[in-house]
């Protein structure tokens, strides 16, 4: 793969395989649809056609981007070419690059090519190239972010003269941030998130085969000693499921999160954060610290119990403006990689100041609202005569959690402003520490509804361009969202302040 | 968290167009209207057609139809028109909008990415224009709503020429 006369470089041969591959997938389901069409129809004659019609379309459309895409490096620019009759041509300034993501497949990788992305920091200025060979990816990754081996030149992404293929997965300067350990795998089980997604697929599949299921509890219903076998079929059912997702859920943490590296190393334009991992699938993401415009911890309440939590990046200009450091990992490790991500101890483990009561006030007051529907199911019990014990503990069991989950939001609320960070915290069920770099801060917005100006509360959100674009404080107090903006952006609040406390708040920073 | 000082911010200075109160009204009515004929005919059939237990609903739906774009057409203008303020400095944009539930929203202006107007047709025929203000972040678009067509365009014109002198990567 060499370069042409303008120095347009085509994507690596190898894509010819892949992308037929892949169209042969994509097609499939319309031509086999279209095939029992012809079939049903009688059409014997369509059906004979399809089949080599089927594995040329595959073909011509798979080979199109290998066919249609260029791109190359100039001085200044990357510039990518596509498209057959409406040549699309776009160009990013090399200084504006902010990240670059390796992503290969296993027959990507097996194969020796992989996927690259180059985010540019415009919203939809995302550059992706499938696929190179693995080293030109990589010549291509060091020369956007890294200090360049050599001059800018083509030579520096042609791979072909007979430089070694370095294992160049990191530079020298390279400082180790964090490493998989295996004992991290406990966590994977608890995430319940992942559970209801899976657990929505699962019964979306489940109602397809209903029958299966129907017999099953024919059978469990079917002789006289239905009691038992009741009691028999649905231990195991549920231990079956339990088991299941025990396993599959450790896979597929193992499989997402094998091998990884989360490094430091010295860019271009500063330092940049590498990680890599996966173990069928692998991704390597490398991203400008200057881009990374602060962190997120989030602990889900089944996890946080057992001392868990998860860190995402809170980044500029990628597809994925909040993409995870690290896999769900003890607490201790993840905010020690958030303070070195962030240089600054003091948003990752500073005290938080608390809202007030009269927040719990209000969480409460909405727990009567959310026990009508427990209320109305526990008449309804009653009604149809339903045992007594459940009568009793639908209530209960209603009223303590829901209480409980009231205070456990009220007591998860807090805000911080340090040095160079804003911090807020709340949630229940999932709790959010969204670390924001003051600098990141694009506007403010201040928001009451009728019942916060009653209690004096108020909705606090600092706009950014990072992570998932906004940061909210929830349920602060109406002078404290004042003077948290005023404190963060001085010179931007105080010309909007009533008069008399301005004088200190202008000073403090 | 501090309780020795209450800072509070200031109601920003400038108002939106005089004719604005009675855009409102208009845009109101216009969706209003048809919502509150669906009501009386609701009404009509209650009374007329059926009895007993329907008669009841269609009456309470019916009058609840009728009753709901009225305080749209007495005080939400008004109180929206009190409401609705705004400034800009060389600094930064302030904006005070909604007549129930209550925003103050500040970019600064060396921030601002776009600065666009609209002029939908009802504005049209009230001489009213919007000018519509976006940041970096897709939840930091601002909106200065209903402004006299001129005094829209200088708007437009005074955040151009300062964002203008301001470049930045804006991010």
């Amino acid at each position: 793969m060499s370069a042409d006369a303008e120095g347009w470089h085509s994507l690596d041969k190898r894509t010819l395989l892949t992308g037929p591959l892949k169209s042969l997938s994509g097609l499939a389901l319309p031509v086999v649809i279209a095939a029992v069409g012809a079939a049903s129809s009688g059409s014997w004659v369509v059906l004979l056609l399809m089949a080599p019609l089927y594995l040329v379309l595959s073909f011509v459309l798979g080979a199109l981007p290998w066919l249609t895409t260029h791109y190359r490096i100039t001085p200044s620019h990357l510039e990518v070419k596509t498209g057959l009759l409406n040549v699309k041509t776009l160009s990013a300034r090399l200084d504006r690059v902010r990240s670059v993501d390796l992503e290969a497949s296993v027959l990507h990788r097996a194969l020796g090519i992989t996927r690259i992305r180059i985010g540019t920091g415009a919203d939809d200025g995302q550059i992706s190239l499938d696929a190179l060979a693995e080293d030109t990816a990589e010549a291509v990754r060091r020369h956007l972010l890294h200090r360049g081996t050599q001059p800018a030149t083509d030579a520096a992404i042609d791979p072909t003269p007979p430089g070694p293929p370095s294992a160049t997965s990191t530079s020298p300067a390279a400082t180790p941030l964090a490493r998989l350990r295996w004992s991290w795998l406990r966590f994977a089980p608890l995430n319940l998130l992942n559970l209801a997604v899976i657990g929505s697929v699962a019964l979306a599949s489940a109602s397809q085969v209903g029958d299966q299921w129907g017999s099953v509890l024919d059978f469990a219903r079917s002789a006289e000693d239905s009691d038992l076998r009741l009691g028999l079929v649905i231990p195991v059912l549920v231990a079956g499921c339990l088991a299941l997702w025990i396993l599959g859920s450790c896979l597929g943490y193992a499989v997402r999160w094998f091998g990884l590296t989360l490094t430091r190393d010295q860019g271009k334009e500063g330092p940049v954060l590498h990680q890599s991992a996966g173990l069928l699938t692998t991704r390597s993401t490398t991203v400008e610290e200057s881009k990374v415009r602060g962190a997120r911890i989030r602990q889900q309440l089944l996890i946080a119990a057992v001392g868990g939590a998860d860190l995402a990046a809170l980044t500029l200009g990628r597809e994925d403006n909040s993409p995870a450091l690290l896999p769900t990992a003890p607490l201790a490790d993840v905010r020690r990689v958030a303070i070195d991500v962030l240089t600054d101890a003091a948003p990752v483990t500073g005290p938080l100041l608390d809202h007030g009561r009269r927040p719990l006030g209000r969480y409460l007051r909405r727990v009567l609202f959310q026990l009508l529907p427990v209320a109305a199911a526990t008449v309804a019990l009653v009604l149809v005569d339903a045992p007594r014990w459940t009568q009793i503990t639908l209530p209960v069991v209603g009223a303590v959690s829901l209480t409980t989950l009231a205070l456990v939001r009220w007591r998860n609320l807090g805000h911080a402003l340090t040095g160079a960070h804003l911090v807020a915290q709340s949630g229940a069920l999932v709790r959010d520490r969204t670390i924001l770099e003051i600098d990141g801060i694009v506007g403010w917005s201040i928001r009451q509804t009728p019942f916060d100006r009653r209690l004096g509360l108020a909705r606090l959100t600092a706009t950014t361009a990072a992570g998932d674009e906004c940061v909210v404080i929830h349920d602060v107090p109406l002078a404290e969202a004042v003077r948290i903006s005023a404190e963060a952006t001085p010179a931007l609040i105080s010309p909007f302040l009533a008069a008399e406390p301005g004088a200190e708040l202008s000073s403090a920073r | 968290m501090t309780s020795a000082e209450h800072p509070v911010l200031r109601e920003p200075t400038r108002p939106v167009s005089e004719r604005a109160p009675r855009f409102w009204w208009w845009k109101a009515a216009i969706v209003g209207l048809p919502i509150a004929v669906i009501g009386l005919v609701l009404v009509i059939v209650g009374l007329t057609a059926v009895d007993g237990w329907w008669r009841l609903a269609l009456l309470a739906a019916g009058v609840v139809l009728i009753v709901l774009p009225l305080p749209w057409l007495t005080v939400v203008p008004r109180i929206r028109y009190r409401v609705h303020r705004w400034d800009v400095t060389d600094l930064a944009l302030h904006v005070r909008h909604g007549w129930l539930v209550r925003t103050d929203e500040i970019v600064p202006i060396s921030r601002i990415q776009t600065v666009d107007s609209v002029q939908g047709l009802l504005m049209q025929a009230f001489g009213l224009r919007t000018v519509t203000v976006k940041t970096a972040s897709s939840a930091g678009t601002v909106e200065i709503a209903q402004l006299d067509d001129e005094t829209a365009k200088a708007v437009v014109a005074q955040l151009i020429r300062i964002t203008s002198a301001t470049a930045e990567d804006a991010t």
